[in-house]
């Protein structure tokens, strides 16, 4: 006889809200099922009633973790479409920045997965070291989240020689940090016990299922949108694509940790062949932000390799006649590595559930994008801003 | 895999092919040869499926299937399907990582996907009515129509695809023009009679 077991949508061990059914025999998951939505906010039907200048703000909130990413792979898609070139140092800024991003995430996902194993010294001093790569963030862009930085056409702020040395130092100590980090998961009592074996993707599972970023290099393919299909700076920087060959959660922990220290050689590198020159395109240079400019008719595809895995934008554009796109598709790296976790997490135990689920590193904000509210049945339900502030009070 | 290579590999049942960059190959195929162009990608070991995007064009569906293929190729596999009684046939057994985004398509789109192992509502609530589908796209934008004066909103009304209670809804709050709202809202109790 099996027990089915409700996880989510709220739930203490994971921080985002879906809702999973294990399935058990015993203590042994044979079956698990996924209800997603809860976090649906119509992005994409958003982006068809939006200009580019808008839209790249409203992509920008699609996920507060990799908000560079996703306004990254948006204004790459739209500069395609309109044949616009990009400045150089531009460029090198759009990477620097993507890079500190990455480092973020992987670092906020290593102290969260030292939360899930019940090892939480790691996930505060893991939390602490963040904050490093924070300041910088902020120092360089004015925001913590959502950095808005990149612009169709460019970026908005400039990296001055002054960040470039607090950069330098920060990453500094940072790299002394990390270099501990990866000795200490591969070696740690706690660690071992919880992500040594568990939760196993084979290579073979992994390539069928279409898995995607860290989760797929922790079962040793060596796939990466960086180096397979440049942009920005990329093509320019010689960087490294760590793979690990274990298959299970700890190999795709120390994919993670590798990566970051790949990405403060990147951000190294990049803040010494930055070229000086402008940040904005000289056909974009001084418009205003909110300015209505069509782009010609396209369709084309953006790729950006986010923390979590590769991202995927489909613009369409019907002609200069129109404000903005007329089809914006977004495919984040989640979506992706569902099928893998399900695989995942068969033959695991109840107890192993958190783990497994935190090892692709889920964002569900990212995956649910589309819904929009009815308004003839579920007219009840509309409120105008008025109201909304009403019912805050 | 260079470009030229992964068009080779797909122009025998496509329509017509494209290299449109470096990295990035398109094609359009006819319903019939769909599955069999897929199967041809996947025997070569095209390495996974992205995404699929669907697009409402109007009296048809766009569907395409996004591949990724070595070094970073990306292939845009593209085929029509016409609406009404078309139907998108299921390539989870070919690439069992496309479950979800067939799944996506069946819920935002309501197009039906022949042979899909699980064919559920993945996004949309429960109680979400079964014939409303987000992303197709109605005859009006009724958001830029509300930017227009109204003796042009009254004429393009005339329409018969036009929907009096969607304008309704954004006019509800606009003082200025008491008397399109009201001219509305008679419109749309007349249709409501009829």
């Amino acid at each position: 006889m099996t027990f089915k077991v409700p996880v989510g949508p709220q739930h203490p061990a994971l921080h985002e809200p879906e809702h999973f059914k294990v399935e058990l025999e015993g203590e042994e998951i044979v079956d698990v099922d996924l209800r997603l939505g809860y976090m649906h906010r119509g992005i994409e039907k958003g982006l068809q009633d939006r200009n580019y200048h808008r839209g790249i703000y409203l992509a920008e909130r699609v996920c507060g973790i990799c908000s560079v990413a996703h306004s990254l792979s948006f204004a790459l898609a739209a500069e395609d479409i309109a044949d616009m070139q990009v400045p150089e140092r531009a460029d090198y800024i759009r990477t620097i920045v993507a890079e500190l991003e990455r480092l973020h995430s992987h670092i906020l996902w290593a102290g969260v997965a030292g939360e899930e194993v019940g090892f939480q010294t790691l996930f505060m001093t893991m939390w602490r070291d963040r904050e490093k790569v924070m300041d910088l963030l902020e120092m360089v862009t004015g925001n913590r989240v959502n950095y808005s930085i990149n612009r169709v056409g460019g970026v908005r702020e400039d990296i001055e020689d002054k960040h470039a040395e607090k950069i330098l130092k920060n990453l500094e100590s940072l790299e002394e940090d990390l270099k501990r980090y990866v000795e200490i998961f591969p070696s740690d009592s706690t660690v071992l016990a919880r992500m040594k074996d568990k939760g196993i993707l084979p290579k073979k599972k992994a390539q069928e299922l279409s898995a995607s970023g860290p989760v797929m290099r922790g079962s040793d393919i060596k796939r990466d949108v960086r180096a397979d299909d440049p942009y920005a700076a990329y093509g320019e920087i010689p960087f490294d694509v760590p793979v690990e060959t274990g298959e299970d959660v700890l190999a795709k922990a120390v994919v993670r940790l590798r990566e970051c220290l790949e990405s403060i050689e990147i951000i190294r590198y990049a803040l010494d062949a930055m070229p000086e020159g402008s940040l904005m395109s000289d056909e974009v240079q001084g418009m205003p932000i909110g300015v209505n400019k069509g782009l010609p008719v396209g369709e084309v595809t953006g790729r950006v390799e986010a923390a979590r895995g590769d991202l995927m934008y489909h613009m369409k554009s019907e002609g200069e006649e129109e404000d903005g796109p007329s089809r914006v598709k977004i495919r984040t790296p989640t979506l992706a590595n569902i099928p893998a976790v399900f695989e995942m997490l068969e033959g695991e135990s109840m107890a192993e559930v958190p783990i497994v689920l935190a090892s692709i590193d889920q964002c569900f904000s990212c995956t649910e994008r589309i819904a929009i509210v009815d308004k003839e049945t579920h007219e009840k339900e509309i409120k105008n801003m008025q109201e909304l502030r009403e019912m805050e009070r | 895999m260079k470009a030229e290579k992964v068009q080779d590999l797909v122009e025998e049942h496509a329509q017509e092919t494209e290299i449109k960059s470096e990295k990035r190959v398109r094609a359009l195929v006819d319903s019939e040869h769909y599955r069999d162009a897929v199967q041809e990608v996947r025997d070569f070991g095209v390495f996974k499926i992205i995404t699929m995007t669907a697009t409402d064009m109007g009296d048809e569906f766009e569907v395409i299937d996004h591949y990724e293929c070595d070094d970073g190729v990306v292939l845009d596999l593209k085929h029509k399907i016409p609406k009404g009684d078309g139907s998108l046939t299921t390539i989870t057994d070919i690439f069992p990582g496309a479950i979800f985004y067939e799944r996506e398509i069946i819920d935002l789109f309501g197009i039906e996907v022949e042979g899909h192992p699980d064919p559920r509502r993945l996004y949309l609530a429960d109680d979400w009515p079964e014939n409303k589908h987000p992303l197709r796209k109605g005859m009006y934008n009724y958001h830029k129509l509300a930017e227009k004066n109204i003796s042009e909103i009254k004429d393009i009304a005339e329409d018969e695809d036009f929907e009096p209670e969607m304008m309704i809804e954004l006019e509800k709050d606009n003082k200025n023009r008491k008397s399109l709202l009201e001219w509305l809202e008679n419109k749309a109790s007349e249709e409501e009679e009829e």
